[in-house]
């Protein structure tokens, strides 16, 4: 990981790519310090902090860092804008899907994680209708959309327990299930899996075996929080902002 | 029943030679309708297929082989006229034995009868595709190409509703019947359609001509008319790696021993660059079975990675298709007046569909449909290119809504816009706009999206709702 490169000035011009929660926590670490960074963020704001606040059970799980995000929001500036490609160089030439290039002497990336897709996880069988990713999942349901009626949760994971109260509130049958690999059948919707040779009826599938690296678009600069811990876990996610802040060389 | 629709021509089935049957007729004065049981286009073999625009096929002399090599011939024209990609990445077959590399320097020469070919050098061959492994030499047929099959179809299908063709989606076929009626004729054949939801409504409309594109269920179309032949349904499965830089051609290892009935699939590559492993040939009972185990991953990696010298990265995704064969060619006939069947349109049915086209259109004349050109035909006024990773980078462009997807940089302006020219399923956004295609995390936004277009919020077909339905 390349986070000892980060050499920062007062005066430094400092990007955060990302105004979820690792980059408002690192934002706000830095203007303690006496820096003025500015986040670019494609929505402002959000990341999945901002889901968690929305469902139940899991409000209360990980209020401590909902809270903490609320507080720390307002303390920095965050511009609505995307960008696409960051130039290592003496200075970091940083270029937005508007066309715009600008200067930036330290680029923190922040852009978090994307829960890993099915073949990952050893799904096999067939592709209908009602298989998420729990972070697909967790964003539907967000929504007010009901995913399902019967759902099988499949994983080995903190994370899951929790979903599985708040879809049991929620009026959904659900059940947890761990194997190596499944087997999923249904033609047009999901209507079970197979594992180690037993049949489990379901008609949807919320799967997570880990979470990946979410920076399509291959930035460059110092990265931060679930980007590097990627997790459901914040307080690993907290971790790794302080340890990111802890180790820029301050001049 | 005097208010009864009356067509021309009809096409059942909306898979990628229905739309470019329908795509030809367009161009005369003649009133044509399409059906199909799905919610929108190339929900069937369509979307299972590799996506690739084959050389050739052997044998030359079947009317597979003709019309293979006449459809890949008029594939630039098509792609130009409609507006989808296509991308002629060229086929490689390596030679990994002398034996395999003797046999590529002898049938060059037949083959150059047919196609253009040429024999490379393994260092040739390493030149061109960096991450092979040890070969003597091999083939190379620069005709061989790649295209979104979706995007194709859709791209026929708009070109066919801009000129007049009618579209009726969610209509299952369930009779067709002469169309004599107390005596009074308006069309050779009345068909009955069934709403493929709800209370499954039927309507009766009259046609003069019916085409049978209807894939998988071409022979229960056929038989609605007396006609018999018998659907073998071959799975196809495939392994979708993220790895865009792997390999850059369709790759496949010459056999010592031909393969039974398919051309044994290869190492290929989408036409957005996603290294793709597959098709196998699994015979399957069930048409509907587009499950891909987990002994067939294993064996597509093992069988195409030895044409390598080291493994891709990362496997994404599997998906599977479903083949309609019927014996070994195409079936492409009228066994009873003015009904033509285009059954049996396996591998290399995408790159035939051209061709399959005016071949039919030619059947069509010969059995007595007057065809008149149209003074003027539409094309769309700017035939939109979708976004290919290398230009992603470098590409700039005004605010057009919000981001949706930052893998392909997709605003919800041009899922909107997709919408408003047809796409009517998450599938088909995600070909045509690319979003949701790579790791998959904008698909709530997506959905949101489609739900505030009024789409129902469907996968693929008609019951494969993805939000619950109570």
């Amino acid at each position: 990981m390349d986070d000892k490169g980060a050499r920062m000035n007062k005066s430094d011009e400092t990007l955060i790519v990302g105004g979820g929660y690792s980059g408002v926590l690192l934002g706000n670490i830095l203007a303690e310090k006496g820096f003025r960074p500015i986040i670019f963020d494609s929505f402002y704001r959000g990341g999945e902090i901002e889901i968690f606040s929305k469902l139940e059970v899991l409000r209360e799980y990980y209020r401590e860092f909902i809270e903490e995000y609320e507080t720390l929001l307002p303390r920095v500036q965050i511009l609505k804008t995307t960008v696409v490609e960051v130039e290592k160089g003496e200075k970091w030439r940083v270029k937005t899907l508007d066309g715009e290039i600008q200067e930036y002497d330290v680029v923190f990336i922040c852009t978090g994680c994307y829960d890993s897709r099915s073949l990952t996880c050893k799904i096999f069988g067939t592709r209908p209708a009602g298989i998420f990713t729990l972070q697909n999942a967790l964003g539907l349901i967000s929504r007010g959309y009901r995913i399902g009626k019967n759902v099988l949760l499949y994983g080995k994971d903190r994370i899951l327990e929790i979903v599985g109260e708040m879809l049991k509130k929620q009026r959904y049958d659900c059940q947890i299930v761990e194997s190596k690999e499944i087997e999923v059948f249904g033609v047009e919707r999901v209507e079970g899996i197979k594992l180690d040779g037993e049949i489990f009826r379901c008609d949807t599938l919320v799967y997570f075996c880990g979470r990946e690296e979410f920076n399509p678009l291959g930035l460059e600069g110092t990265k931060a929080g679930n980007i590097n811990s990627r997790t459901y876990d914040y307080k690993e996610v907290r971790k790794d902002v302080l340890r990111v802040s802890k180790g820029v060389d301050w001049v | 029943m005097d208010t009864m629709d009356n067509f021309d021509v009809t096409i059942i089935g909306a898979g990628v030679t229905g739309c470019f049957i329908a795509k030809e007729l367009s161009k005369y004065k003649l009133k044509v309708l399409v059906v199909e049981r799905e919610p929108t286009q190339a929900m069937g073999p369509t979307k299972g297929c590799s996506g690739i625009i084959h050389a050739f096929q052997l044998p030359f002399n079947s009317l597979k082989g003709k019309l293979c090599l006449e459809g890949n011939r008029l594939m630039d024209e098509e792609a130009k006229e409609l507006g989808f990609r296509f991308k002629r990445v060229g086929l490689i077959l390596v030679a990994r034995s002398i034996l395999a590399d003797l046999i590529a320097k002898l049938i060059r020469f037949y083959f150059s009868r047919y196609v253009e070919v040429e024999y490379l050098s393994k260092e040739e061959i390493r030149k061109l595709e960096p991450n092979v492994g040890k070969i003597k030499g091999g083939l190379f047929f620069p005709s061989g190409g790649v295209v979104n099959p979706v995007e194709m179809t859709f791209k026929a299908r708009r070109f066919a509703e801009i000129n007049g063709v009618e579209f009726r989606f969610e209509r299952k076929v369930v009779e067709i019947k002469n169309g004599t009626r107390n005596g009074r004729r308006k069309g050779e054949y009345e068909i009955v359609l069934e709403s493929c939801e709800g209370d499954k409504e039927t309507e009766i409309i009259s046609s003069n001509f019916i085409i049978n594109c209807a894939g998988l269920y071409a022979d229960e179309i056929a038989a609605m008319v007396g006609d018999r032949f018998e659907i073998t349904p071959g799975k196809g499965s495939h392994i979708v790696f993220e790895d865009k830089s792997f390999s850059s051609h369709l790759m496949a290892a010459i056999p010592l021993i031909p393969e039974r009935r398919t051309k044994g699939g290869g190492s290929l590559v989408t036409i957005d660059g996603n290294l793709i492993w597959g098709p196998n040939l699994v015979d399957i009972k069930d048409r509907e079975d587009r499950s891909v185990k987990k002994e067939e991953v294993d064996g597509l990696i093992r069988k195409h990675s030895k044409i390598f010298s080291k493994l891709p990265e990362k496997a994404i995704s599997v998906y599977a298709g479903v083949r309609a064969i019927v014996g070994k060619d195409f079936i492409i006939n009228s066994p009873v007046k003015n009904f033509i069947n285009v059954a049996g349109i396996q591998s290399p049915g995408l790159t035939a569909a051209p061709a399959i086209a005016k071949l039919v259109l030619r059947m069509l004349k010969d059995m007595g449909l007057e065809l008149k050109k149209k003074e003027e035909v539409k094309t769309e006024v700017t035939p939109k290119t979708l976004k290919t990773p290398k230009t992603l980078k470098t590409e700039t462009k005004s605010n057009k809504g919000d981001l949706i997807c930052h893998c392909r940089l997709v605003y919800s302006e041009e899922i909107e816009e997709v919408i408003e020219e047809g796409a009517r399923t998450l599938d088909d956004i995600k070909h045509l706009t690319g979003a949701t295609m790579e790791c998959g995390r904008c698909l709530p936004d997506v959905l949101g999206l489609m739900d505030r277009k009024g789409v129902k919020l469907r996968k693929d077909t008609c019951n494969s709702y993805i939000i619950w339905k109570d």
